[in-house]
């Protein structure tokens, strides 16, 4: 336990790798090789910068402009319109087919209708007399 | 036919003449009828179905409803004096406590005065017993009674347990008017699981009928014992909205007396706080609610025919059949709907 939280002792440094010493540079003799040309880049860079330009012009000009009028109507190519006019249709009398109406009061049926009575509850044959109350509560 | 009241000193209906029940056709009606309120009460109830179990569920419950109506009808009777009323109408003080029952028709009477423009009026039993025990006239053998009181002005303070009713000392109730209508409602309430039922608080009638039911219903005529002055047959009906109905009677020909040469009776007009001057001999209201048709027919015999006439066309009443010293029969169109 002591050792772990005790001092610890430093190592000594390694000793294998001595001291560098004075000595002639090994390539001092072979010639220093000749540097070549790069070619300029910029023409290009110039190149691909306008061509990204015109590419998002062409984006955002999509994008934003309305759609020509021939694409709203689902066509993308103009259309002559012809008018053509159909052939009248033979008039066929519209028949109205009412089975039931019920008359509200005050409302007369139809002279040719056939009138049917609503029957009406019969009564309970239980009769109970409101009167005037005899000893009061 | 004439009316003839001079010399009688009190008309008293005939006893058990408010309901008459017959064979029906199935299903078969359940109807329990018994002697109460001074009067014929009855409950007639149209069980579920035509089997036995359900008409003796029907029969039950019918019991059963005139048992609590009438525990109700006791707490608030007058000519007790252990009634709920008796209790207040005794008490001396300005704040007197009333329970739940009393104080429920005490707050529907505050309505019903609102509804017939201040016509029924609660606190004139007073004025009602000088009526019919004037001082030193007639031939009343009862002990007269205090002169009617001017200020009857009263309320009810309504806390979480108890309400109380706050009014001038002494200042006395009277139901007659607002009760049965209001006890036959209340009852009617407790059939609320049946198809049709009706609760027949002596002539103060509360109904209710199924889609397509139809029961009569007759208007006592004043002038002759047993007899009709029409009959309506009413129907319940999905399609108008109308299943829910009151039929209530009020009139001047029952409570009546003659002291000397001069006949008074029971409708006090609080406007001159002594019986109402009236031509209407009696009046019958079909409403949506028995208390209603009770407090409406009440003010119509007070107010007379003709103001009568105008003040029911201001309420939305399904008909009305007034009798006149006339000997006229005053109908409201809406009442033709169900002449019989």
């Amino acid at each position: 336990m002591s050792g772990i939280r005790g001092h610890r002792t430093a190592r000594p440094a390694p000793e294998s790798h001595p001291a560098p010493t004075e000595a002639a540079p090994v390539h001092a003799a072979r010639p220093a090789p000749v540097a070549r040309a790069k070619p300029d880049a910029r023409p290009l860079r110039i190149a691909y910068g306008m061509g990204a330009l015109a590419a998002a012009t062409a984006l955002v000009t999509a994008l934003v402009s309305p759609p020509p009028a021939g694409a709203a109507a689902g066509s993308a190519t103009d259309v002559a319109l012809t008018t053509v006019t159909l052939p009248a249709e033979p008039a066929r009398p519209v028949k109205h087919v009412i089975q039931y109406v019920q008359l509200e009061p005050g409302q007369t049926a139809p002279p040719n209708a056939t009138v049917k009575v609503v029957p009406t509850p019969k009564p309970r044959v239980v009769t109970i007399t409101t009167k005037q109350s005899g000893a009061k509560p | 036919m004439s009316l003839v009241f001079a010399d009688q000193t009190v008309l008293v209906p005939g006893p058990s003449a408010t309901a008459t029940v017959e064979p029906a056709p199935e299903p078969a009606l359940v109807s329990v009828v018994t002697g109460m309120m001074g009067g014929t009460v009855g409950v007639h109830v149209r069980p579920v179905d035509d089997g036995v179990a359900a008409a003796a569920d029907a029969r039950r419950a019918a019991r059963s409803t005139l048992r609590r109506l009438g525990a109700w009808a006791d707490r608030l009777t007058r000519f007790t004096e252990t009634s709920d009323l008796a209790r207040l109408n005794a008490s001396a003080g300005v704040r007197a406590p009333v329970k739940p029952t009393l104080a429920a028709v005490l707050d529907w009477a505050r309505q019903a005065e609102g509804l017939s423009g201040g016509i029924v009026d609660v606190a004139l039993l007073d004025a009602r017993l000088a009526a019919e025990h004037p001082v030193g006239g007639g031939r009343s053998t009862t002990a007269t009674t205090a002169a009617p009181r001017l200020d009857r002005t009263w309320s009810m303070d309504r806390g979480s347990r108890v309400t109380f009713i706050r009014r001038p000392a002494g200042l006395r109730f009277d139901l007659d008017g607002v009760a049965k209508g209001w006890l036959a409602d209340r009852a009617l309430g407790l059939l609320g699981s049946f198809p049709s039922a009706v609760v027949d608080a002596d002539g103060d009638i509360a109904i209710r009928l199924g889609d397509g039911e139809s029961w009569r219903f007759g208007i006592a005529d004043p002038r002759s014992k047993d007899a009709d002055l029409l009959e309506l047959d009413l129907v319940g009906s999905d399609r108008d909205g109308v299943g829910a109905f009151g039929l209530a009677t009020s009139g001047t020909s029952v409570h009546r007396w003659v002291h000397g040469d001069h006949a008074t009776h029971h409708l006090i007009d609080p406007r001159i706080g002594r019986p109402a001057r009236t031509d209407i001999v009696q009046a019958t209201v079909l409403a949506g609610t028995a208390r209603e048709a009770e407090a409406l027919a009440k003010a119509a015999v007070i107010l007379g025919s003709e103001a009568a006439l105008v003040a029911l066309s201001g309420h939305d009443v399904h008909g009305a059949v007034l009798l006149t010293e006339r000997n006229e029969l005053l109908l409201t169109p809406s009442t033709t709907r169900w002449l019989a």
